[in-house]
């Protein structure tokens, strides 16, 4: 028997096909174009308060923990800070000496194209995002001034990238998503490569290696700056395992992010623009290559 | 018989379901994570497909995509694919055994992890391995209690109203 006695409207069927083709037209504007950036915007906005809730218990634990901890505790701490403090200063003392010399040896070289960054701190929610995606989301948006493709680091490297900008928050592809790739530039050799994600945490792959390369394990991976996304030598990743089969003309290499890529944590959003903006037109013509990202 | 939900309640149990899914959970115990939207979503298509129908679920899947962050229409198109069987079925579905039903309710929720699958590998997503599967089984252990709880919600919502 139909359930269609007290049916109204168009059938279950016609539903079914229409909202199938909708869903594709979506899935389809969304992968290949931009048309459907805003509307995605407002409505990520109005439903933004759901993940700012599934954050609250991780958030009160740590509130918790800070506001229960014994006084001794907080004055060792304060204690261990302090000292922490007065060593980097010390070291940024010297920093700011070196960059100076720097710039002016690079002025002389005419090669005048580094970079004034700037730093704002966001957190990562602690929320779980799409299975198999490697995305997170922090708590400021465009009212803050974050805008899509702006890197995002920790203390200890690159974390990723903003890929969209909400008004009062922002969702971040981790530099271990599949479809995210880092340039990358061995510290010891010089040697550059791309570091694709594989949907794991803890292994970034290097890609287009030959089997000769000059990359050991324990090498340390920094930002190339190519291709002009990410500004260059920030931490990325330390090499962890290279195997070269006989067989194969290139290299495995795999190596372990140095950011800490799980959620609720503090990071660093990166502002970069050129110091100096006269430069000689022959120094702007950068080799753009390698692209950073395929559309997600 | 069967009482006619208020649009809040099941908006209510749409949003605590949507919660529980974006909710942080530690990673062995994430890959049990039930799909809770998707069952709630069943759960009405089941008991009011006159007030919860294939659009209410397009909603609902979309509402998922944009919380997760993940491509918009994914999950929206794995919803209408579970609802519409759903849709169809719910007026013998009172009448099968509990172990016919938990059966329906297992394929629904495969068609819907099928789907997903599907969009999944063709958008490229990382290496999907058997834990995809995995809440399929916590799924099936959680209906009956889902069933149990939002059965209860809608009698007492009835009662209030009769009672007015």
């Amino acid at each position: 028997m139909r359930d269609s006695l007290f049916q109204r409207g168009p059938s279950p069927l016609l539903r079914l096909l229409v909202l199938a083709a909708l869903s594709l037209a979506l899935l389809f504007l969304d992968r290949n174009t931009h048309q459907l950036d805003t509307t995605r915007s407002v409505l990520a906005t109005l439903l933004h308060p759901l993940q700012v809730a599934a954050d609250l218990p991780v958030r009160a634990r740590a509130w918790l923990h800070e506001h229960i901890a014994a006084h001794h505790t907080l004055i060792t701490r304060n204690q261990a800070l302090r000292e922490e403090n007065r060593l980097l200063r010390a070291r940024l003392a010297r920093f700011a000496a070196l960059q100076r010399e720097n710039e002016e040896l690079r002025a002389l070289l005419h090669s005048a194209r580094r970079l004034e960054t700037r730093l704002a701190s966001a957190r990562l929610l602690a929320i779980s995002m799409t299975p198999y995606r490697q995305q997170a989301v922090i708590d400021k948006g465009t009212q803050d001034g974050v805008e899509v493709g702006m890197p995002v680091i920790d203390e200890h490297g690159l974390v990723g990238q903003i890929i969209r900008a909400h008004p009062y928050h922002a969702e971040v592809m981790l530099i271990s998503d599949p479809n995210h790739a880092t340039p990358v530039q061995d510290l010891r050799s010089g040697v550059r490569s791309i570091a694709q994600g594989t949907g794991r945490t803890d292994v970034l792959n290097l890609l287009y290696l030959p089997a000769n390369t000059d990359i050991r394990e324990g090498d340390l991976l920094v930002t190339s700056g190519l291709g002009g996304r990410f500004p260059p030598d920030y931490p990325v990743a330390r090499v962890a395992e290279v195997s070269r089969a006989p067989g194969s003309a290139f290299a495995h290499i795999r190596a372990t992010p140095l950011a800490h890529l799980n959620t609720g944590r503090k990071v660093l959003l990166v502002t970069a623009r050129p110091l100096i903006p006269a430069a000689p037109p022959d120094d702007e013509a950068r080799p753009a290559a390698e692209a950073e990202t395929n559309p997600p | 018989m069967k009482a006619r939900p208020s649009a809040l309640l099941m908006l209510t149990t749409l949003l605590v379901a949507a919660l529980l899914d974006i909710l942080p959970l530690t990673a062995p115990v994430a890959h049990w994570r039930p799909d809770w939207l998707a069952l709630t979503v069943l759960y009405w298509c089941l008991a009011a497909p006159q007030r919860f129908n294939i659009g209410s679920a397009w909603l609902a899947g979309l509402m998922l995509d944009l919380l997760l962050g993940g491509l918009l229409g994914q999950h929206a198109l794995a919803m209408i694919v579970m609802a519409y069987p759903a849709v169809r079925l719910s007026a013998q579905f009172p009448l099968f055994s509990v172990l016919q039903q938990l059966l329906l309710v297992a394929a629904a929720l495969a068609l819907y992890r099928g789907m997903l699958m599907w969009i999944y590998g063709v958008s490229g997503a990382g290496p999907l391995d058997w834990a995809f599967w995995a809440p399929l089984v916590s799924n099936v252990l959680l209906w009956p209690w889902l069933d149990f709880g939002l059965r209860r919600l809608l009698r007492r919502g009835a009662r209030e109203t009769a009672g007015l």
